[in-house]
């Protein structure tokens, strides 16, 4: 049984997500900011060919939108979290070996299943996403994950393709084709760093690199290169992971409103993104080794600044409380007059729970961590059922300047009751 | 029904008790609730079922009234009877499918209506 991959790609997801409840604006140039309303982060197709690039930071920009009438949105997260879902829904129905590689990208094994016609069950994959959810997608298939990945950017930027492309049962030379029309930066696995020496190796596309050997791909990129280049020839090297890769960090950042120095505003800060990551761990099942916090000035004004502190913990823990005062005493006195735009808390050297539990299992004051666990629950739970900050500690203070700037968030359709979208009743025509 | 004389041909989960055995004892165990779910009335499918608060007294006659919320399938082909939420120029509408001009685009099939008294 050979491999055969699907990649499902929503195009500009979180547009298409705000599009959805705003069809008027099908044609518009849109594009969705970052938390905080700090650079693009999504772009409409209109929006790209007026040359807004990736990150564009929204402040810099602003006259541009306004002179071109580009429509603006803070993100909403929420409902693109909710269309996430729904995608993924659907997708589990077609084939419950789905692995949701992003917010906006699943792969599918599909060798199990009877398909002779790859291409149509593509469209087919393609009109539903479209119909049932409302979402745009490209589809790319092939036998490996790299070359579904290059088949599904070649379908989203070729407008013939209709949005499919698959390489399955294509002939060899077409196939090439599409290779070579692949640069190399679109690799999957490719990054900046990588593109420039390749290319200072004379390899420019897909089909370049498919053809050098496994040695070379070796000295220049490792196992990993090795593996790119046996997948581009399509030889699978990265299987379905129909679980999810497993989390190797949590990291939750902020803007602040406006940068401040203040002691008290940083704190709080880095007590609610403590509690966000920390959140996050307990529901994955995780425990972190070690914590750093990042506290940055502006990159766009003099004056740079940077303040990084990390440190580990002798028991793993996802405790809110403990990381939250250890990342403040490492932080230790601060002075007031050094003005911060962003603060970033990120755990890593992660351990799952189950895990603690076989290694240490004689070393743990085991019942300690067990009440501490069943209170952080309780707040969990707590915060689930009501809202996202009815319990919180004491240092997470909502002050006004570190609440984000959410100034076009569109409303939470699909996740707030009185956010729904409205239908106005129209007259029946009279008989 | 042919699940569950399966497993009782193969003596799975059948536990042996002088009583009646609880024919819920199974899915009981499994952490299933056993009560009755409204979504499995009124949402058949959850990937593409969007909620609308209706506004206007337009449907009052039928029994629609202003405030209720509309469940909307994406999923369902519309026929000439059915109400619809509809994109028009000015925003989207409720009507029905039979009411709308070639340039109107229909967003999704009205599924289910909900009137809270309370």
């Amino acid at each position: 049984m050979s491999d055969v991959f699907a990649l499902i790609d929503c195009n500009n997801f979180f547009v298409s997500c705000e599009r959805l409840f705003r069809p008027e604006l099908s044609d518009r140039p849109v594009v969705v900011l970052s938390s905080n309303d700090g650079c693009a982060v999504s772009r409409s197709n209109e929006a790209k060919v007026l040359g807004i690039p990736m990150g564009a930071p929204a402040f810099k920009w602003r006259h541009f939108f306004r002179q071109n009438g580009v429509v603006q949105f803070s993100g909403n997260f929420e409902l693109y979290g909710d269309i996430s879902q729904r995608i993924t829904r659907l997708l589990t129905g077609i084939t419950p070996r789905t692995e949701v590689y992003s917010v906006d990208e699943s792969f599918l094994d599909l060798s199990r299943l009877k398909i002779t016609d790859y291409g149509a069950w593509g469209r087919e994959a393609r009109r539903r996403i479209l119909r049932e959810v409302g979402i745009p997608v490209s589809v790319g298939i092939a036998s490996t994950k790299t070359l579904a990945k290059l088949a599904a950017e070649q379908a989203k930027h070729d407008a013939g393709l209709e949005g499919v492309l698959e390489l399955v049962n294509l002939p060899p030379h077409d196939r090439e084709d599409y290779m070579l029309g692949t640069p190399i930066n679109d690799i999957w696995g490719v990054g900046r760093r990588l593109a420039p020496r390749l290319r200072a190796e004379g390899i420019y596309n897909a089909l370049d690199l498919s053809r050098i050997r496994p040695r070379l791909a070796g000295q220049l990129m490792g196992v990993h290169g090795r593996q790119m280049v046996a997948e581009l020839n399509g030889v699978s090297c990265h299987p379905l992971e129909p679980f999810g890769r497993i989390r190797q960090t949590v990291m939750h950042g902020r803007q602040f409103g406006e940068d401040t120095g203040e002691p008290l505003v940083i704190e709080a800060a880095i007590a609610s993104l403590t509690a966000r990551a920390a959140a996050r761990l307990r529901t994955d099942g995780l425990l972190a080794r070690q914590a750093a916090v990042y506290l940055s000035g502006n990159r766009h004004k003099p004056g740079y600044q940077r303040l990084s502190r990390s440190l580990g913990f002798d028991t793993p823990t996802a405790d809110t409380g403990l990381i939250t005062g250890r990342l403040m005493d490492a932080i230790g006195t601060l002075n007031a007059s050094t003005a911060f735009h962003r603060a970033d808390v990120l755990f890593f050297d992660l351990i799952s729970e189950r895990k603690l539990q076989v290694d240490l299992f004689n070393h743990l004051d085991l019942d300690e961590s067990k009440v501490s666990k069943s209170r952080l629950q309780a707040v969990d739970s707590l915060n689930a059922r009501y809202g996202s900050h009815t319990v919180r500690y004491a240092a997470e203070d909502l002050s006004a300047s570190w609440q984000p700037r959410r100034g076009h968030r569109s409303p939470r359709y699909t996740t707030a009751w009185d956010d729904l979208p409205i239908a106005q009743t129209k007259r029946p025509p009279l008989r | 029904m042919d699940d569950d004389l399966q497993a009782m041909a193969h003596g799975d989960g059948v536990s042996v008790h002088s009583g009646f055995p609880n024919p819920a004892a199974d899915r009981q165990e499994r952490g299933q609730r056993l009560a009755l779910d409204i979504n499995q009335l009124l949402v058949k499918h959850p990937s593409s079922t969007y909620l609308f608060r209706v506004a206007g007294h337009h449907f009052s006659d039928q029994g629609i009234y202003d405030g209720d919320v509309a469940v909307i399938d994406r999923a369902l082909r519309p026929r000439p009877a059915d109400l619809v939420v509809a994109w028009q120029t000015g925003g989207s509408t409720l009507c029905r499918y039979g009411q709308l001009g070639p340039e109107d685009q229909v967003w999704g099939v009205v599924a289910a209506v909900i009137h809270q008294y309370v």
